[in-house]
């Protein structure tokens, strides 16, 4: 019975994502030319590609920065952001919450249109500079790494705020009062009693932020430009310009193969420092 | 042929046993107890019964039929749980009728057979109440009249007095074991609280580790609880470990140091166990001598600490006005002679 | 509990108006009369507005509506089975299933993208309204899944079995308890996995052809091209109904609850 109830979700994912997902796998392993187009075969030359040129290099290493960058801005700003709306009384929490959250409702495309006028040569983040002399000629903003930094820090920060606030939701505040009553400061209370019990949330937030992050596509897209290509650009390059299809699966099968090394290796690290804290 | 039989019960989850061979006979219209703690597979049993888990091995039979092959809905059994179960989202009228509903009995029968029923439970005023908007009591009331208005063959309780404060509890035992007198329908309660049995039931099963290890009326139970575990868990006692010297059919001669007693109940080795319930200790002229080492009033009685040549004893006296023993008293500890029980590990 | 200190306090109206700016800025240049970029301050000018009207975001739009309609659907349907299947029956594999059923969210969007792409060049479904729907079904199965598992595993068994030995046969328990007492559970899912479906950009951009291009995609293309205040009038009409979209889900669900079961975008 259980399996006649689950087999049309399981036929759906089987068919419309384990397939093509082992189709692309296959479709790596092909060749391509320009004159020929794709040739069946097994072979490595995608891959010594990605792996061995300096131009596929700098893509991943682009990636992977620019993710690293933004998980450690968003926990920066987020997490004591989760704390500062935890503590806060009824309505103000919700409706603080809510107004973090909501833009998670938003599409991607108009969050980052709206970086892009900010952070335009003309844009309001200039016009502000200007006249508060800090800079004379206007900053260019759009098509850095700063800039991509930025409203992709803006598109993924709810998630962190999100999981350490549930995190923190779990805290009893008698521990807090009761640290407290115990003569500890305030700042002692936030350091050895509040941020171990927020940490698995801040740590597990981080990994959907990088995730996230290193897969992103429409903000480094708008913001980044042609420029500061990422792997998720790259692939869509591959795909609908050069029409190379095997070069842009090896590179979506290297980008995900580092993608779930590295929330494996991360998961395992967590769950072993944390087991106590994950198990209460 | 009994009503309900269980023969062989058992109910293994990996490799673990919830339910470990039980047996049972329920005879109709009969109250009969499942007692035991947590986790002493008294609800499984109850749940298997139900049909809604299947049984590893075993029979069940109703009536004399077998209902290994029949489903919980054909069962014609009401069952009324813990948390009540009450359909959040249809009425009171509408939760008591469902039942009747699909049995497929025409509206206005089904109308007069609802107001008839909660009557019985005391809520004719509440039909179009949501169950969110009863209290505690009434919501318990409620799926007590959705398991009746059906007229099952069985009824079964689990443990469904748990979620009710204390005072309530004790008008909601009274009340329903006088539904169920008034109805007589065959019922099982599985409950881990004795005084609820022993108050409730005709017949009282303790289980323990998925058998049931002592059946009775709760009088017989109580009085000769048999082993060290039901003895624990009905009531309190004390137990006195003690040298086998004499034996005749149904008594014991015990010796604990130089203290000989007549025990009722056959030890099966040289060692036993002497069980003295501390209500039936009483102070005499004649007796073991003690001393009163503390005195703790109960309001409806006292509870002393005797040190004795036997060991520590506990005993129970009614607070009869004003007169007690002060700590450090002597006193001589009396019984009478049905009073000392044998026990088996 | 102790109350936030100035400091505390600075920074949240920092933060709060860095999550704000973008959308408060692109709502603003949707006003001006200019055809360029830009803040309006003394006139303000609905002209972007009724540009929208002929333009092509409209069938964009629709489609958007529609496979996001379809794809909630298709997810809801057959997540509920599925649900049932994990949350009320113990069975070998049952761990197994669960985490195959939660899968797309470890997948990246680019992947799903790239590997739909070549599987529909390969089955001929390119151009196909039916394989972007099917796409979009996984992104947000996991989704509407794990809110209907919610519902399902925070409901007592006890009402089912209470219903079932009243003498309803399984399915009319289902149709009867079951379904009435899940049912907010299943509007949230629906709803959420609609969001999902509506914002959804990367996958998409890689499937959508001329005749099936969603809104996002649409705007994605245009913005590449050029940004004008049209796309910021666009967008404006976006975050109103995103704005409504929360009002209705507070009210059927509760947006707290319905956001902690999201994990990914």
């Amino acid at each position: 019975m259980p399996y006649l109830l689950s087999a049309p979700a399981t036929a759906v994912l089987t068919l419309f994502l384990a397939v093509p997902l082992v189709m692309v796998l296959l479709l790596s392993f092909n060749t391509f030319t320009m004159a020929t187009g794709i040739q069946p075969g097994y072979s490595l030359v995608n891959y010594i590609e990605v792996l061995g040129d300096e131009y596929f290099h700098t893509i991943f290493g682009r990636t992977f920065l620019l993710a690293a960058c933004v998980t450690a801005v968003s926990a920066l700003i987020g997490a004591p952001e989760a704390y500062i709306v935890h503590r806060m009384r009824a309505p103000w929490r919700s409706l603080f919450l809510l107004v973090i959250l909501g833009p998670l409702l938003v599409s991607v495309v108009v969050r980052t249109l709206g970086w892009a006028v900010l952070l335009g040569r003309n844009g309001m983040v200039n016009v502000v500079l200007k006249s508060l002399g800090i800079v004379e000629s206007p900053v260019e903003f759009m098509f850095t790494f700063t800039g991509m930094t930025v409203a992709l820090v803006h598109v993924l920060v709810p998630f962190l705020v999100l999981s350490v606030w549930t995190s923190l939701r779990r805290l009893d505040p008698a521990v807090e009062a009761a640290a407290i009553s115990l003569g500890a400061s305030q700042i002692t209370v936030l350091r050895r009693i509040v941020l171990p019990q927020a940490m698995p949330g801040i740590l597990s937030g981080c990994l959907i932020v990088f995730t996230l992050a290193a897969s992103a596509f429409a903000t480094p897209a708008i913001v980044g430009g042609r420029r500061l290509k990422v792997a998720s650009m790259a692939a869509y390059d591959e795909f609908l310009n050069s029409l190379n299809w095997p070069l842009g699966a090896a590179i979506v099968v290297v980008l995900l193969v580092a993608m779930v090394a590295i929330v494996m290796v991360s998961n395992r690290v967590v769950e072993r420092r944390f087991r106590q804290v994950f198990e209460g | 042929m009994a009503f309900l039989e269980l023969t062989g019960l058992v109910k293994r989850y990996g490799t673990t046993a919830a339910v470990d061979g039980v047996d049972l006979a329920v005879e109709r219209g009969e109250f009969l107890s499942l007692l035991g703690p947590s986790g002493c597979g008294k609800s499984t049993t109850l749940m298997m019964i139900a049909g809604f888990v299947d049984p590893t091995a075993g029979r069940i039979a109703i009536g004399g039929r077998d209902v290994a092959n029949i489903r919980p809905n054909n069962r014609n059994i009401g069952v009324v749980f813990q948390s009540f179960a009450l359909f959040p989202h249809m009425t009171v009228a509408e939760n008591v009728g469902f039942g009747l509903e699909m049995r497929g009995v025409a509206a206005e029968e089904r109308a007069r057979r609802i107001a008839d029923t909660l009557a019985l439970v005391r809520l004719a005023d509440f039909a179009q109440r949501y169950p969110k908007q009863l209290s505690g009591g009434q919501q318990q009331r409620v799926a007590l009249a959705r398991a009746l208005v059906v007229q099952p063959d069985l009824l079964l309780l689990d443990e469904p007095m748990s979620s009710l404060d204390a005072k309530l509890r004790e008008e909601m035992r009274v009340e329903i074991r006088d539904i169920q007198r008034r109805v007589a329908i065959t019922t099982i309660l599985v409950t881990h609280d004795q005084s609820e049995a022993l108050l409730m039931a005709d017949r009282v099963a303790v289980m323990d580790r998925g058998r049931i290890v002592r059946i009775g009326r709760p009088y017989e139970v109580y009085e000769d609880p048999g082993s060290r575990f039901v003895c624990n868990f009905l009531g309190r006692t004390n137990l006195i470990p003690a040298a086998v010297i004499g034996r005749s059919p149904g008594r014991s001669r015990l010796r604990i140091g130089a203290v000989e007693i007549d025990a009722l109940g056959d030890a099966p080795s040289e060692r036993a166990t002497l069980s003295l319930r501390p209500e039936r200790l009483a102070f005499a002229e004649e007796g073991l001598p003690g001393k009163v080492e503390s005195c703790l009033f109960m309001g409806g009685q006292w509870l002393y600490r005797v040190g004795t040549a036997i060991g520590e004893l506990l005993v129970i006296r009614p607070n009869e006005g004003g007169k007690h023993v002060p700590e450090g008293g002597q006193v001589r500890v009396s019984w009478d002679a049905d009073a000392p029980r044998v026990v088996h590990e | 509990m102790t109350r936030n200190g100035p400091l505390a306090l600075a920074f949240h109206a920092v933060f709060i108006a860095f999550i704000l700016a973008p959308l408060i800025v692109v709502c603003l240049v949707a006003f001006t009369p200019e055809s360029y970029l830009s803040v309006p301050t003394t006139r303000w000018s609905l002209r972007w507005f009724e540009a929208i009207w002929g333009s092509d975001f409209i069938p964009a739009f629709w489609t958007s509506v529609m496979v996001a309609c379809l794809a909630a659907s298709i997810a809801l349907l057959i997540s509920v089975p599925a649900a049932m299947a994990t949350a009320r029956y113990q069975f070998p594999g049952r761990e197994a299933l669960v985490a195959y059923f939660l899968s797309p969210l470890m997948v990246p969007h680019v992947v799903l993208g790239v590997a739909l792409l070549r599987f529909m060049a390969e089955v001929g479904l390119t151009a196909n309204l039916f394989g972007l729907v099917m796409g979009h079904v996984i992104i947000v199965l996991p989704f509407a899944l794990r809110l209907v598992l919610a519902a399902l595993t925070g409901m007592s068994r006890h009402c089912e079995w209470a219903a079932w030995s009243l003498g309803a046969p399984l399915h009319v328990v289902f149709r009867r308890i079951t379904l009435p007492m899940i049912l907010p559970g299943l509007a949230g899912g629906w709803l959420l996995a609609f969001i999902q479906s509506f914002d959804e950009l990367t996958m998409t951009v890689f499937i959508a052809s001329p005749g099936t291009t969603t809104l996002p995609v649409r705007m994605f293309l245009y913005i590449t091209d050029n940004i004008d205040p049209m796309v910021a009038s666009v967008s404006t009409a976006l975050i109103v109904l995103a704005i409504v979209m929360m009002a209705v889900m507070e009210r059927v669900y509760g947006l707290e609850r319905l956001l902690s079961g999201k994990g990914a975008s």
